[in-house]
């Protein structure tokens, strides 16, 4: 776990929910989209929570006409694809081929009609013309001159029916030539057919390539947002540092001021004494303390090269005295990063019966009797004044 | 042998193929949770019915921004809703328009009687045990809780509210959500919300 999870381990919870403000919320999905492990855990079981949520809400069914809405919605999404202007061209090679379909359908009906009708015509010619050459059907001069007039109306009627049988035959003709001419235009609307549904096609690639092309670039802001917001944590960290530090630096400058504000008192108190304390263990390193105090003014101690102790431990000044208990609790020492360490023990009557100092290692908080390693001691060095 | 309803998965895939009645499958599945969540951030019927189509089609037009990878189907159909919802109450907050509509209304479906019925079948032991879970939250905590779910509240906003320090509320939603994560635990990966 680096800094940055350690910093966010506690707000995933508000993350989940979206109750974070923009700027941690962006720098939280940075972190994610980085790729922690650990973070993503943490996160994943904070949504499922908030998630589970939902099911508070009481639960209403929408009415009927929502799917309804829904379904009429799709299907208008699946309907082709069509530009307002091309509508009546998309359509018109349609139309056209139906109603070329049914003229050529009803074009062959007549057209059948017609040959049956021909058909007909040209079986009575014949028979007329069988009777006509017949000896035993041939009129003798007497009859042709008696039945003169009735053989008139079966030539005219022979007539007649070549004219129909003529007549047939020429708008077969011409039926036939139609037809062709719809054939031709039925080719030529399935071409224009042909040729929208390619169009249609391609206007389907094209919308999907666009779609996919908005989900990139929507996916490329998203991670150019990350990225800005991780961009942005990382400033943020460098300001966080940089400002601890000014803090710490604060906090040294203040301690000193203190320092040098009791010291004073100290020294307007008099009856000074003095107490120079050495290392007396190998764990005390270079460490030495000295320290002034007066049962007027109290104790202030200052030490130098204070070796770093791990953070479960703390620096511990006792006094030991005549008296019961003999050893005494002044203190903890409170450390700066550089090794240095002050200490001020407010006036008290123990300080009168002092005969020696010494400091310790306790465990962190400090203890109640001096149980750690003896680091530094000393005893005082002049009489009081 | 009646047939047995395809899955989440099968229905996604057939989508991913514009095959619309994939989506309606999946709508005649969850509608209802969805539309409740809605309902109760937005207050209103007519504008709740018109986010739950538009939660769908979201689904609809871009299937491939559900990844099964980070969690289930229904848990990233209410993410969506929710945050339409919100998004809607905000503009309409911007508006000034309030909705004071939870009552049936006659041709309409059940109304908030209904709560257990309509929950009948449907992971009911979930929803008891958060409600279980929410009910023994303390009340600051629970309200804290539901402000920031249904009302999309920041943090700094519901400390505003409730006149406690950011740091209260930090703590509040932790704790809420930490109890709630808690009462689930039980229900591991089968837990269908």
């Amino acid at each position: 776990m680096n800094l940055t999870c350690h910093r966010m381990q506690e707000d995933w919870e508000l993350y989940a929910l979206g109750c974070l403000d923009e700027e941690q919320q962006q720098a939280m999905t940075a972190h994610l989209v980085s790729g922690c492990h650990e973070c993503g855990q943490r996160y994943g079981e904070a949504q499922a929570a908030v998630s589970a949520m939902a099911s508070l809400a009481p639960q209403v069914k929408p009415s009927a006409r929502v799917e309804g809405k829904l379904r009429e919605r799709l299907r208008m999404d699946l309907a082709p694809v069509r530009e307002p202007g091309r509508r009546f061209w998309t359509l018109a090679p349609w139309a056209l081929a139906a109603a070329c379909l049914l003229a050529v359908i009803w074009m062959g009906m007549q057209w059948k009609l017609a040959e049956q009708r021909a058909e007909l015509a040209r079986a009575a010619i014949q028979r007329l013309n069988e009777q006509a050459a017949s000896p035993s059907t041939a009129a003798t001069p007497a009859q042709v001159e008696h039945s003169s007039t009735p053989a008139q109306p079966e030539q005219a009627f022979a007539l007649k029916l070549k004219e129909l049988a003529d007549e047939s035959e020429r708008r077969q003709k011409e039926l036939a030539a139609r037809v062709d001419d719809l054939m031709r235009q039925v080719q030529d609307a399935q071409s224009a057919k042909a040729q929208t549904e390619h169009e249609l096609a391609d206007l389907h690639t094209q919308l999907a390539a666009a779609r996919q092309s908005s989900d990139a670039l929507e996916k490329q802001l998203r991670e150019a947002k990350a990225l800005d917001a991780g961009r942005d944590s990382q400033q943020v960290l460098i300001l966080k540092a940089e400002l601890a530090k000014s803090q710490a630096e604060a906090r040294s400058l203040s301690a000193a001021a203190a320092s040098g504000e009791r010291l004073r008192q100290l020294l307007q108190a008099g009856n000074l004494q003095q107490v120079d304390l050495r290392a007396v263990d190998p764990g005390a390193g270079k460490a030495m303390a000295r320290a002034i105090y007066s049962p007027q003014g109290g104790l202030l101690l200052v030490a130098n090269s204070l070796p770093d102790l791990p953070s479960r431990k703390c620096y511990q000044l006792w006094i030991v005295r005549q008296g019961d208990p003999a050893i005494l609790s002044a203190g903890l020492v409170q450390l700066e990063n550089d090794g240095r360490g002050f200490l001020y023990a407010p006036p008290s009557a123990e300080l009168r019966q002092l005969t020696a100092l010494a400091i310790t290692d306790e465990p962190a908080g400090g203890s109640i009797s001096a149980h750690g390693h003896k680091l530094l001691f000393g005893t005082p060095a002049t009489t009081p004044r | 042998m009646p047939l047995r309803e395809p899955d989440d998965t099968t229905l996604l895939e057939r989508l991913e193929k514009r095959d619309a009645d994939a989506l309606m499958g999946l709508y005649r599945r969850y509608s209802t949770r969805v539309y409740s969540l809605i309902l109760r951030i937005v207050e209103d019927r007519s504008a709740a019915e018109e986010l739950l189509q538009d939660c769908f089609y979201k689904l609809w037009e871009r299937p491939h921004l559900y990844d099964a990878a980070k969690g289930t189907l229904i848990s990233w159909l209410l993410t969506v809703a929710r945050n339409l919802a919100l998004d809607y109450k905000r503009k309409e907050s911007r508006r000034g328009v309030h909705h004071v509509v939870l009552d049936n209304e006659p041709g309409e479906g059940p109304g908030i009687e209904d709560f257990a019925k309509a929950t009948a079948g449907v992971e009911p032991e979930v929803a008891h045990a958060i409600r279980q879970a929410m009910d023994a939250l303390p009340p600051a905590q629970r309200g804290v809780l539901e402000m920031a779910y249904f009302e999309g509240l920041t943090h700094q906003e519901l400390a505003e509210r409730t006149g406690e320090s950011l740091g209260t509320i930090k703590t509040r939603i932790r704790l809420g959500v930490s109890k709630l994560r808690e009462a689930l635990r039980g229900f591991g990966s089968a837990l269908m919300l």
